[in-house]
Formats: C-alpha cells, sequence, structure tokens
C-alpha cells in the first residue's frame, strides 16, 4: 500500500525515514516541518549566524535524503539524530575558526561570570517546563559544564581551561549532569525527544 | 597505550555532546562499537541534548527552497520506449542530407536503427545504473531498519505453533544457516556463520518454484538475519555466492541449500 501525503502527516519518524528512502520528497518535507525549526534553531544558537545556521539546517536534511539509512530508530529517536548531526557539523565549524574560537571563550568567561541560567535558554511548547525544572535541579557547576561545552561548543578541556577547573572534573561533571537530567527527565515522562 | 573501559566511561558525557579532542573520539568510537551498554549510554544523552537544543520554532521557509534545489533527482520510471524512441527521432534528422535518396533512406534507416539502439543501451545502462543505486539505497535503509529487531523476529518466529524449520546443508562451513516458516509464508533465513565474501561477490537467496529459481533477495557480504516470503509452491531454498550487487538469474555456486 502507497502511502499519500496526507497520511504522512500521522506517520511515524521511522516510517518517514522508510519513505524518504523511497525518494518520497513530501516525506523529506514532513520530516523538515517536525523538526526543521529545532535543526535551525540549534545551528544558529551555536553559531551566532543565520546564513550559516541556514547552510547547515540545509545539509542536514540533504543528508537526510542522500543516506536515510544513517538513521536507525532502535538507537534514538530522529529528531536526537538530527540535532546531533547539527551540532556536530556546527561544532567542527566553530571550531575551524581559531580566532573566533578564542574571541568565544573571552565571551564564555564574561558569560559564566555573569551567572547565565541554561533554562532560561530551554524552550518548547510541549515539555518546556519539564525540561525546565530538570535543568533547573542540575548543580551549578554541572550547569554550567554542559551549557559550555553543548551550546558554545568548547571542549572539556576548553570547558576546564574556562571554569578553571581539573579536567577529569569537569568530563566527570559533564556525565554526571547529563544522566541527571535522564533520570529527571524520563522520570517526567519526557526522556525521549519526539 | 589504549585508555582503560573506565577512563572511556567517563568521557561517554562530553562525546555525547562533541566536547572531546579527535584521538579521544576515535578511542571512544572504538570502544562503543564493542560495547552496547556504552552505545545505549550515549544515546540517551543524545537524546537530552535533543530536549535541551529544543528550540520550538516554525522551520524555516526560506531553507526549504534550497533543501529542494539541491536534492538528487529520484530515479526515473521506466518509459524506454517512449525515451528511446523520441531519441532515435532526433537523432535521424541529422542524417537525412546524403546525396542519394534512396541510399540515403536506406542508410537512415540503418543509422537511425543503430543511433536508437545505442540510445537505448545507454538508457538501459544509465537507468540500471540508477535503480541499482536505488535498490543498494532501499536495501541499507532496510537492514538499517531491522537490524537487531529481525534477529528478535526471527528468534520470536521459531518459538512459535506452526513453524516449520529447515537446517540448510552446506560443505563450505554455512551448515548453521537455518530457514524459518510461518504458516503465513513470512519466513527468516538466520545465516550463522556464513565465510566472509571477497569484495565484489555476496550472497544471494533463491527458491526453486515450479522448476523455476526465483530470486528472494541479496544477503550482501556479511547479513545474519533476512526476512522474505516463500511462494506457494516452492520446493527447495539456495544461498548462492554471486557477483555483487546480485544476479538476475542464479549463476553463482551454491554454498547452503535446503529442502522443504
Amino acid at each position: 500500500m502507497v502511502m499519500g501525503a496526507s497520511d504522512l502527516s500521522d506517520a511515524s519518524d521511522a516510517v518517514l525515514v522508510v519513505a524518504i528512502g523511497r525518494y518520497r520528497q513530501e516525506a523529506l518535507s514532513e520530516a523538515y516541518r517536525r523538526h526543521g525549526g529545532a535543526v535551525f534553531g540549534l545551528a544558529k544558537r551555536l553559531l551566532n549566524d543565520r546564513a550559516l545556521a541556514e547552510e547547515i539546517t540545509q545539509e542536514v536534511f540533504v543528508r537526510l535524503w542522500n543516506a536515510p539509512d544513517k538513521f536507525d530508530p532502535d538507537r534514538g529517536s530522529l529528531r536526537s539524530f538530527l540535532l546531533a548531526h547539527t551540532h556536530g557539523r556546527s561544532v567542527d565549524l566553530m571550531r575551524s575558526e581559531t580566532s573566533r574560537r578564542n574571541r568565544e571563550n573571552k565571551e564564555a568567561r564574561r558569560a559564566v561570570d555573569a551567572g547565565y541560567d541554561l533554562e532560561l535558554e530551554v524552550w518548547d511548547m510541549a515539555v518546556a517546563e519539564q525540561v525546565q525544572h530538570a535543568v533547573a535541579d542540575l548543580p551549578d557547576a554541572e550547569r554550567k559544564a554542559i551549557e559550555l561545552a553543548y551550546f558554545k561548543g568548547h571542549t572539556y578541556r576548553e570547558v576546564a581551561e574556562i571554569l578553571n577547573e581539573p579536567e577529569g572534573t569537569i568530563k566527570s561533571r559533564i556525565r554526571v549532569g547529563l544522566g541527571r537530567l535522564k533520570r529527571s527527565l524520563d522520570a517526567a515522562g519526557v526522556g525521549g525527544a519526539s | 597505550m589504549e585508555p582503560l573501559d573506565i577512563e572511556l566511561d567517563e568521557l561517554l558525557g562530553a562525546y555525547a555532546l562533541d566536547a572531546l579532542e579527535p584521538d579521544e573520539v576515535a578511542d571512544v568510537g572504538r570502544y562503543l562499537m564493542r560495547n552496547p551498554r556504552a552505545r545505549a549510554e550515549v544515546q540517551g544523552y543524545r537524546e537530552v541534548a535533543a530536549l535541551l537544543a529544543n528550540a520550538g520554532a516554525a522551520a524555516p521557509t526560506g531553507v526549504w527552497d534550497s533543501i529542494v534545489e539541491s536534492l538528487d533527482a529520484p530515479a526515473p520510471p521506466f518509459q524506454l520506449e517512449r525515451i528511446g524512441g523520441a531519441s532515435a527521432a532526433a537523432l535521424s534528422n541529422n542524417v537525412v542530407s546524403m546525396t542519394s535518396a534512396r541510399r540515403s533512406r536506406r542508410k537512415v534507416r540503418w543509422l537511425s536503427t543503430v543511433a536508437a539502439g545505442l540510445v537505448a543501451a545507454s538508457l538501459i545502462v544509465g537507468l540500471m545504473v540508477k535503480v541499482n543505486r536505488q535498490d543498494h539505497r532501499i536495501q541499507a535503509l532496510d537492514r538499517a531498519m531491522s537490524g537487531d529487531s529481525l534477529e528478535h523476529l526471527a528468534s520470536a518466529a521459531m518459538s512459535q505453533p506452526g513453524v516449520h524449520t529447515i537446517k540448510l546443508q552446506s560443505d563450505v562451513g554455512a551448515g548453521d544457516a537455518l530457514a524459518v516458516m510461518k504458516p503465513t509464508g513470512e519466513s527468516y533465513l538466520m545465516c550463522g556463520q556464513l565465510p566472509q565474501v571477497s569484495p565484489g561477490m555476496t550472497y544471494q537467496l533463491w527458491v526453486r518454484t515450479a522448476g523455476k529459481m526465483v530470486s528472494l533477495g541479496v544477503l550482501g557480504p556479511s547479513t545474519k538475519v533476512m526476512a522474505f516470503t516463500v511462494p506457494a509452491g516452492s520446493d527447495e531454498i539456495i544461498v548462492t555466492l554471486e557477483h555483487a550487487p546480485g544476479a538476475r538469474e542464479m549463476s553463482g555456486d551454491p554454498v547452503a541449500i535446503g529442502t522443504f
């Protein structure tokens, strides 16, 4: 049975990817409608550049079109798959610009000193409240380490330097903090990105 | 010196956030390949990161136009007659200025036929490449989508009532290949330890139905489990070694055979 375009709006992400594998452009369009905003939002936040964020967004969805088999539904959601690629490419771009990175190190240092909080940056209509609670419950040290690594694109060694902490402490904080967030979000019923 | 597992475990959070140095990424990548628990841990962190990243904004519309423009065209439908005919007519228009009308007409017909043949042949080759590429893409997708799930389904099928199992006979080390067939015809081939094939070769599954060998699909060089449907009236199942990407008609050596 062939699904029509209207059926795809109710299809699971896994079904969408199978349809993309069969060169159905409307399936890619539906995937873009669902996840394009998050992909673009993350890229823009990381790169702070709309044009580059649009390039990354385009690259991420063209890659999904060209190699849908890279997505394995048994290993996580389509959104986390797309965002992982978005993050990786964005970070690659950031790290390729040494002078920019140095500038960002200084900015990050100021931001940490100013006591920015991750929870203000995180929002989504469906899960914002639970995510905010989970993030708010994190110890400050873990939240800062995760923020600098994920949203600023720093390696844990750079984070250690920025926060003036031992590298081992930072990598441990990132892992423990992510584990804490996961348990908290799982308990709130939003553990898997949809 | 290779890092200890406990040291690699400490890096999993940073790995999920792309916060490792390149040499560490390689170490953790190797670790993940051999440790399913660590893979699951990283995936869990990535799901968390996806929630943190969720901006909740609408997808930008201008970008979609750029995406569409850069997509590969889908594989064309099979319309050989129409395309071939049109191309031959176009080519024949280029050869009508010969001196002898009669000779010219014969030559035109001959050249048209040759040209049409060449065009059709090139189209067929082009289409085969595209179709083959599409087959690869779909097979790769099916494999990715099934993976472990197929193994679970095959294992579960074995314990169901009315299931018929056939142990395939082999003298090349594929003796533990097993076909599991449900009464509905839904079946699984569990390949066990098929020997590694040389580059450019692939395993392919066939059944004999009404005296004819029918391909049920290509197993690739290392597939462990394959799902298939047995056509009614089949009496033999065979795994052969064929040249990649697979053969239209069985031509390779059988490596395992089972009788229904």
